[in-house]
């Protein structure tokens, strides 16, 4: 193989810009890490991210390209004759009802925000999500809500349905929102059923682990989990999610318990920033995307535990697995748990 | 100041890369690999015009990156600059005039800016195990970036650079 050495000329301008441009990566790097969440290189990337948010708009119609042929895909296997009549109904009901579809969309949209608004007494602000992460690092979104609307760092934001992040940086006119499912997100949680306390965290497989659950705590399919709001971090009593997996058994500290959110946004979706919530959300049941359109208001458990085969017995030894392991957190959840026993 | 073709290529291509970046990438998200346009074009930029390469536009593409994502500020920057100075100069060294040699030079090094990135993002406290940064994240990106590069190589050949670098003496492959 020929090798080329005599092309091997200096880069041009010498060397002085590669080591003046490392240099300043390094610096920026070091300021970055070493600063807060308020310091002037957070500061400057939320404004800039604020900026080229709306820039992203113009992506939304790809953004929906791309998932009609992802479905297009998965619909491969169907036969012609079905493909042909969904086809054909498909283009029937776009003609005569796009129009009326979006706005009935955004109008049940907002409707599940209001009911949630009403389910939890939240006080708060509906925003529209108008931007996404452009890189794979990181799983946020941006909102058209800011300092200007009382959008603070660190304020809990909901779908329609259930928590979907936090607010990491806030500017003029939009906010930045780390998802849960975000590997760096964390959110103080527990479970309705047995009140035992832990923290939901996202990961890399885009999956949310309920971790730090002491480990005699009997955790079930199905049990809801909600804020805790140990640490301030997140408003307490919110709806997060629901247990979807629980690899190991109780007893087992290397359990590992799959939540599955009770929602998630995309483009253009509402989304409610959350100031303030009633002191005894955790109290209320949010209903499922799946029980129906919109949330019930209705206060008490019935629902949540309905037909998940959590018996208690189950319950109570969690409760005392939960003020077991989980210290310093004995006044709310002990209240709670006495409260649920009397309505059981 | 005179402004080469190159030097106006690389200007305009990374403005359509950052944009790109912008509006598009976050569109094409599959199993949570976000395409890098950014790092295709400088990487493929470096190997296409080597000479022209420099360290200021890949570090001002990879600022930018890092402003408009939510990683480190500067991380991208470092990597970007180092990476690319670093291919242009293994390519004029190695350049033999076959297409294997810019493509391996093109894959490796995108291979190279997702494992250092993912490394800085992981030090800068991302909070996730390394091995597990780099199974979910730095692989599926790298192979998606990698599949940009291929596709931008030969539209960058033909409008970045004048006439493509060969060896003295050799025929000139277009």
């Amino acid at each position: 193989m020929a090798l080329n050495f005599q092309n091997n000329a200096p880069a041009p301008g010498g060397r002085l810009p590669l080591i003046i441009t490392l240099v300043l990566s390094l610096v920026c790097l070091g300021i970055y890490g070493s600063e807060g969440a308020e310091g002037p290189l957070h500061r400057v990337q939320a404004t800039v991210e604020g900026l080229v948010a709306p820039l992203q708009l113009a992506g939304a119609p790809l953004g929906s390209a791309v998932e009609g042929a992802e479905q297009a895909a998965e619909e491969q296997g169907a036969d012609e004759e079905t493909l042909a009549t969904l086809r054909a109904q498909n283009a029937e009901l776009t003609q005569a009802l796009t129009q009326a579809e979006e706005y009935r969309l955004e109008a049940q949209r907002l409707q599940a925000l209001l009911n949630l608004k009403d389910t939890y007494d939240i006080d708060g602000v509906a925003a529209r999500v108008i931007g996404r992460s452009t890189d794979a690092w990181n799983q946020t979104i941006t909102l058209d809500m800011g300092t200007s609307d009382g959008v603070e760092t660190g304020l809990t934001v909901m779908g329609p349905y259930g928590v979907i992040g936090q607010v990491i940086s806030v500017s003029g006119g939009n906010c930045r929102v780390r998802l849960l499912t975000d590997p760096q997100s964390g959110a103080a949680a527990l479970v309705q059923q047995s009140r035992a306390e832990g923290i939901v965290r996202g990961s890399l497989d885009g999956l949310l682990y309920l971790e730090n659950i002491g480990a005699d705590v009997n955790i079930q399919v199905g049990d809801v989990v909600l804020t805790s709001g140990l640490g301030g971090s997140y408003t307490r009593g919110l709806l997060i999610g629901t247990v979807a997996r629980v690899e190991g058994s109780a007893g087992n500290d290397s359990r590992r318990i799959v939540v599955a959110p009770n929602d998630s946004v995309t483009l253009l979706q509402e989304a409610l920033v959350v100031f303030s919530a009633a002191s005894d959300a955790a109290e209320r049941t949010l209903a499922t995307p799946s029980d129906g359109e919109g949330a019930e208001g209705e206060n008490g458990q019935d629902d949540a535990n309905g037909g998940d085969g959590q018996d208690d017995g189950a319950s109570q030894e969690g409760d005392a697995g939960s003020e077991g392991s989980q210290e310093g957190d004995a006044e709310g959840s002990g209240d709670t748990a006495g409260d649920e026993g009397g309505e059981a | 100041m005179i402004l080469s073709r190159e030097t106006v290529a690389g200007i305009i291509g990374g403005l359509i890369a950052v944009l790109l970046q912008i509006i598009v990438a976050p569109a094409l998200t599959l199993f949570a690999a976000i395409p890098n346009f950014i790092v295709a074009f400088c990487v493929v930029r470096a190997v296409v015009c080597p000479h022209q390469a420099g360290a200021v536009l890949p570090f001002v593409l990879g600022l930018l990156f890092d402003l408009i994502g939510g990683g480190p500020v500067g991380g991208m920057a470092l990597v970007l600059v180092l990476v690319t100075f670093a291919a242009s100069r293994a390519f004029m060294a190695l350049n033999n005039d076959t297409l294997f040699m810019p493509v391996a030079i093109m894959l490796l090094s995108i291979v190279v800016v997702e494992l250092l990135y993912g490394i800085i993002v992981v030090a800068c406290g991302a909070g996730v195990p390394l091995g597990e940064a780099l199974l979910y994240r730095a692989l599926p990106c790298m192979l998606y970036d990698g599949i940009i590069a291929l596709l931008l190589y030969p539209i960058a050949i033909r409008v970045m650079v004048g006439k493509p670098l060969g060896q003295p003496g050799t025929p000139i492959l277009r």
